[in-house]
């Protein structure tokens, strides 16, 4: 959030309360779909997390907003002993939703208001990177079914590749600008 | 124009790249793909902001309107933001003024879709409340790539823009003549007889008389030569004293409550402006005013610019201590207009030093009078105030006494009572006008 501004607004700019309430929602969402697919949530790892969302909807430009997606997944592996359950997508949108909202909120500050256009291109940005967990789980899906995935062939790929990757991803991200 | 200082990641970013990674790291090591489709959503963020990365920083350009303007008068803030790659998405922009500017959009924050928006809709208009001069600070800019991945914001070390807002004359008007002045051109009618254009009297003809002046007619009557006499003209020579040694009340802005120096310096504003549009000359003198200096007498619209300009920059003394002492060259024959609240001994000692050097003077009470009746809150306040409250009746009975016309700021005629006193007292003989 862009916080220069030695006075805080007295109201908000139209579609910033909205959105902070769709971080939260992100939260709880995950949280559900993590309760419905396994019975080994603990509640107060559940409270926590909607307090913590509570304070990304306050802060969104912080780091506070990584600390949710980590704890949510951590979350997901120690409730939820079945791999292949459609509820992975729910909580994959839960995510989507909650990152997408947590970016959206940090791009202007709160008395701002947002224009159409924005509104617009955010929502279908999300319905995109939404969308692109179902084939991941139909993927996921077909390897359990196929039981490769103790391969240690597979394990070693999916390393290597995940760690060019993030190499990729760290280069590109840092990279110089040139000026015009 | 400036640029921006470099695209740099964002929390958002940071979060898409850390949370996938670590979370398929997770995954793979756990042999828990299900983690694989719960990060999917955000890998596919991370990738894309990555993607649409832009290589170039944006210019960006910032416009004020006008610098210059009345108080309770609005112009416009711009910010304007080239990006020649096409890749900057969102760009918000603050634009930053001082306490005593309105801003529209509240706060001055705006945000748009530079693509879809462009950037006509990044303004911001600003209106001063209280005449002075206000800094508009340089607009933070702060542009967007997709998905928030990377952000630039404008340098912060611009030039700092100086927004001076010239007061609001207070409706004023005076129909009473001009005192004596020593001059010997101008607009106005001089209570002496010479050679104006409005008549006086049919008088004996005396050596030095114009022929052209001759009344024929009388002159048969009589059977000595009689002339047409006229009253002189001349111009007026009016000092306004602007005390700034001391401001009693709260300042809310041109449509809120007043000062005392508020009172004042519309008031100056509003006599010097009715004053020069006779054609006559004003001088201004700001005690106590920190950086405004005085200004010469002088006629004409630029200078009731000047004088203006000048009343805008007066601020109230915070140190200086009100020594009573009076400003050199003052001018003779002068109307001297002191603009005071006149609580301090200092302002009653100068009205009277003015007087004693034979100045026509008038002062012009400008304490607020909401602040005179009310009491501050608190035992003691309460009473230091109404002591101080005393002391200022009994020098202000004390300057009345003296001879000096204290008179509140009404507007409209408020020194037409005192004007026509002092005009009959400065003529030669009893006349009515």
């Amino acid at each position: 959030m862009i916080t220069a501004h030695s006075r805080a607004p007295r109201r908000a700019g139209r579609m910033q309360v909205p959105l902070r309430v769709v971080i939260v929602m992100g939260v709880v969402l995950a949280i559900g779909c993590t309760r419905a697919a396994g019975d080994g949530s603990i509640a107060a790892i559940d409270v926590g997390l909607v307090g913590l969302g509570l304070i990304c909807a306050i802060l969104p430009d912080t780091h506070v907003g990584l600390v949710i997606v980590g704890s949510i997944g951590i979350n997901w592996v120690a409730a939820v002993d079945n791999p292949a359950t459609p509820w992975a997508i729910g909580v994959a949108v839960a995510i989507a939703m909650f990152h997408a909202a947590t970016a959206a909120a940090s791009v202007a500050p709160l008395g701002a208001s947002w224009t159409a256009a924005m509104a617009r291109r955010w929502s279908r940005r999300f319905a995109v990177v939404a969308a692109v967990s179902v084939p991941v789980w139909g993927a996921t899906a077909v390897l359990d079914r196929a039981d490769v995935g103790r391969s240690p062939a597979l394990v070693t790929a999916a390393l290597l590749s995940l760690a060019a990757s993030a190499l990729w991803i760290r280069h590109e991200t840092v990279k110089p600008d040139h000026r015009v | 124009m400036k640029h921006a200082t470099g695209w740099r990641p964002t929390p958002a970013h940071l979060r898409a790249v850390l949370g996938s990674v670590l979370l398929c790291a997770v995954g793979v090591l756990a042999r828990r793909p299900d983690l694989l489709v719960i990060v999917s959503p955000l890998a596919a963020t991370a990738v894309w902001a990555i993607i649409v990365r832009p290589t170039c920083v944006p210019t960006v350009t910032e416009q004020v309107g006008h610098l210059t303007l009345r108080e309770g008068e609005a112009t416009t803030c711009r910010a304007h933001v080239e990006d020649p790659e096409g890749r900057v998405e969102d760009v918000a922009v603050v634009f930053e003024c001082s306490e005593m500017i309105d801003q529209q959009p509240e706060h001055g924050q705006v945000v748009v879709s530079l693509p879809d928006d462009g950037s006509e809709p990044l303004q911001a208009v600003i209106r001063p409340r209280r005449w002075g001069t206000h800094r508009v600070r340089p607009a933070l800019v702060v542009a967007s790539s997709g998905w928030n991945g990377f952000r630039c914001e404008s340098q912060k070390w611009s030039v700092i823009r100086e927004l001076v807002a010239l007061p609001h004359p207070a409706p004023f008007d005076a129909t009473a003549p001009a005192v004596h002045t020593p001059g010997l051109i101008g607009g106005n009618r001089s209570p002496h007889h010479g050679g104006g254009t409005e008549f006086a009297t049919v008088r004996p003809f005396q050596p030095g008389d114009r022929l052209r002046r001759i009344h024929w007619v009388e002159s048969l009557r009589s059977g000595t030569l009689h002339v047409t006499s006229t009253w002189a003209d001349h111009d007026r020579n009016v000092v306004l004293l602007v005390d700034a040694f001391e401001e009693v009340g709260i300042s809310g802005g041109v449509d809120g409550d007043t000062s005392s120096l508020d009172i004042a310096v519309r008031a100056a504003a509003a006599i010097a402006e009715h004053y020069i549009t006779s054609g006559d000359r004003v001088a201004v003198v700001p005690l106590g005013a920190g950086m405004a200096r005085r200004l010469p007498p002088a006629s004409g619209r630029g200078h009731l610019r000047r004088i203006l300009e000048v009343l805008a920059r007066i601020e109230p003394a915070d140190s200086l201590v009100d020594t009573g002492r009076i400003p050199h060259g003052l001018g003779r024959g002068a109307l001297i207009i002191v603009l005071s609240p006149l609580l301090s001994a200092g302002s009653q000692q100068r009205l009277a030093a003015i007087a004693d050097h034979g100045y026509n003077v008038v002062a012009i009470d400008c304490l607020p009078a909401l602040i005179g009746q009310q009491q501050p809150p608190g035992a003691h306040a309460a009473i230091a105030w109404r002591i101080t409250r005393l002391e200022r009746e009994a020098r202000l009975r004390r300057v009345s006494a003296a001879g000096i016309a204290v008179v509140p700021w009404h507007g409209p005629g408020s020194l037409d009572p005192v004007l026509r006193g002092l005009h009959r007292r400065t003529s030669p003989s009893v006349r009515q006008p």
